[in-house]
């Protein structure tokens, strides 16, 4: 049941109760009311058929004087009317009430007493109601108003807690709001770090990840240099034999050559065994870039002199060595072999195709790299012609990328070759 | 330069490509101071070869299908001590060099001289000589300088200069900035630096490579003659 039905209910008993106390109350007012008027009605008529009795005289012989007398001996007003009378009279609370033709004061009783033998004529006597009268009247009406107030304050006080409920649920509820919001705000704050958390370790994770990842990669790229070295050693080495073999082979047929007519076959066969000699010494030093020790154990300036004896011909081009060592330092010894056979392909193409006098090696430090020159004053080539035909023009910069770097060949017809080798500083 | 009166040297040649075995062949037989009495293209077959046939030298290739020459060398040794053992080889590696000279090979050749340089070789070393082929004489030298094992300094030739220098700070306390403002070089570069560094030498902490280089001072210190500079 809701609580206003209920409180209502509540409400309603002692309504009832002071209705009932009421209704007896006035009940009781209202008897006691009529009693005293009745007495008093009673009284007066007594005093009026005593006072009758002593005067003798008949009701047509009234005049204005004996009624006023008889009015001042019962205090009240005496009337003489024509008609039948209408018995007591009700007090006349409000205005002057007209009855029978004559008005009966406010606040008065009256009667209309009958003369015996004088039909149509009757005295109406009014006086005043008796104080005790208007004490019972004021009494009723206070009872009456303290009823009422009774009932009105039952009622609103069954409706207070209406009043105040939402106000107070209001205000209770806007404290566990507060509350509630805090709490909210704090769970938030916890949901929040746990969330910052969990993200930082899945952050580390992937970083952890990823340097897992780099240092595969590593592996692998080391695994597949080691796997290329080794097919290229083994691509070279059959070379070499083949070359040893070939050469050991006209030297016999070189040695069975004598007498004079042999001297034209003889000269040639020597050639032929100076060219794979020289071929072979060639590419065996090839093979020793691709040795299985990857880092070099000579320093990088050391390899150069070297790899540039092994291309010096006898009336070839000259050499001119042009290395910085802030440059040549930075070179770290895993990046030697591989740069080494890089600079050792152009410095031999320079020697065999570009007809070049002096081939110049330059090594310079640039921003967070290394670069490395091989500058002949030959010949030049047409790049775009050349580039079909398999001098190895694409594997060079191919090479350069794989270390992390870039290689550039620049050349004219007539203006010499010149070929950039860029390298990214180690540890970076 | 032979005596026609002295008995020629006998020989065995080992080695697995037939070119090869025929080209040798038809060099050598133009020599009449070297007779081939034997040859074979596996290990197997040439231990077998050398005990039946008794030479004076074996020439034997390093690269043989079934088992390395280098362990043919040693048991040829091993069951015929007086075999004078010359090794003909593409294999130009430091290892090998220093394996077969360990090992006790008397010569290292490499597949590349001329005939003529090849008997006079054989000659040579038939008649009790070491021969190394001359482009091996740096090698060589190391060799007797630090034998095979390697070295501080070694270990520390994987490093380029600029990592060396590094290095080197590093050990003196320095930290990576520190590092960073001798060098030239950025926080972050030094830092990659290091780490690089201690990848190549495994090491994990500068203590360990305070303490690295340190042995390496003392080692250069009792060397007096380093020529590496650090």
């Amino acid at each position: 049941m809701p609580p206003f039905a209920r409180y209502l209910g509540l409400a309603l008993i002692p309504l009832l109760a002071f209705l009932a106390v009421a209704v007896t109350g006035q009940a009781w007012f209202e008897r006691e009311t009529r009693r005293l008027q009745a007495d008093a009605v009673a009284a007066r008529q007594a005093q009026l058929v005593q006072a009758l009795a002593i005067t003798h005289r008949a009701p047509e012989t009234w005049d204005e004087s004996f009624q006023r007398d008889l009015g001042a001996l019962l205090g009240g007003t005496v009337t003489l009317v024509h008609g039948s009378g209408m018995g007591i009279l009700p007090v006349s609370e409000g205005t002057s009430k007209i009855m029978g033709g004559t008005p009966v004061p406010r606040g008065e009783l009256g009667f209309d007493y009958p003369f015996p033998g004088a039909a149509g004529l009757h005295a109406r006597v009014t006086f005043p109601a008796p104080a005790a009268n208007r004490l019972i009247v004021l009494h009723q009406r206070m009872f009456a108003a303290v009823v009422l107030l009774a009932l009105v304050l039952i009622v609103i006080s069954a409706l207070l807690p209406f009043c105040y409920r939402p106000a107070r649920e209001t205000s209770s509820a806007a404290h566990s709001s507060d509350l509630r919001s805090e709490m909210l705000g704090v769970e938030h704050f916890a949901r929040m770090s746990v969330e910052h958390s969990e993200a930082l370790k899945r952050e580390t994770g992937a970083r952890h990840q990823a340097e897992e990842n780099l240092q595969v990669s590593r592996t692998l790229l080391d695994r597949s240099m080691q796997a290329r070295m080794q097919l290229g050693r083994d691509l070279h080495d059959n070379i070499c034999q083949t070359l040893y073999a070939v050469s050991l082979s006209l030297e016999a047929v070189r040695r069975t050559i004598a007498g004079e007519g042999a001297a034209p076959t003889g000269a040639r066969l020597d050639q032929c065994i100076a060219e794979l000699r020289r071929l072979n010494h060639e590419v065996r030093s090839y093979l020793k870039d691709l040795e299985p020790d990857a880092i070099r154990r000579e320093p990088f300036t050391e390899a150069i002199a070297a790899m540039l004896n092994s291309q010096s011909q006898a009336g070839g081009p000259k050499f001119v060595q042009d290395l910085a060592p802030e440059a040549t330092d930075l070179i770290a010894p895993e990046q030697t072999a591989e740069v080494i056979s890089i600079l050792r392909e152009a410095v031999s193409n320079s020697v065999r195709h570009g007809r070049a006098q002096t081939i110049t090696l330059q090594a310079r430090r640039g921003e967070e790299c290394v670069v490395l020159a091989v500058r002949d004053d030959g010949r030049g080539f047409d790049l775009a012609a050349a580039a079909g035909e398999g001098h190895g023009l694409a594997n060079m910069p191919a090479r350069a990328a794989a270390m992390g770097g870039s290689l550039k060949i620049t050349s004219a017809p007539g203006k010499g070759t010149r070929v950039l080798l860029t390298l990214p500083i180690s540890s970076g | 330069m032979s005596h026609s009166a002295a008995p020629p040297i006998r020989l065995v040649m080992i080695d697995d490509s037939p070119l090869i075995r025929a080209g040798l062949r038809a060099v050598l037989e133009s020599y009449p101071g070297v007779a081939i009495v034997g040859e074979a293209g596996t290990a197997g077959e040439g231990l077998a070869a050398v005990m039946q046939h008794k030479p004076d030298v074996v020439l034997l290739d390093l690269r043989l299908p079934d088992r390395s020459g280098l362990t043919v060398c040693s048991d040829i040794l091993k069951r015929r001590p007086d075999t004078r053992v010359l090794i003909l080889t593409s294999a130009t590696d430091e290892r090998s060099v220093h394996e077969a000279i360990a090992l006790g090979a008397h010569g290292y050749l490499l597949k590349e001289n001329d005939g003529a340089s090849l008997v006079a070789a054989i000659t040579r070393v038939a008649a009790g000589h070491s021969v190394v082929d001359p482009s091996l004489t740096d090698q060589m030298v190391k060799l007797m300088k630090h034998g095979n094992e390697p070295t501080t300094v070694e270990r520390l030739s994987v490093l380029s200069p600029q990592e060396r220098r590094a290095l080197a700070l590093l050990a003196e306390g320095l930290t990576n900035k520190g590092i960073g403002e001798k060098l030239g070089l950025t926080e972050k570069t030094v830092k990659n630096y290091i780490s690089n560094i201690f990848d190549k030498l495994h090491l994990t902490n500068r203590a360990q490579a305070a303490a690295l280089y340190a042995s390496l001072r003392q080692a250069t210190a009792v060397d007096g003659s380093s020529t590496t500079n650090v």
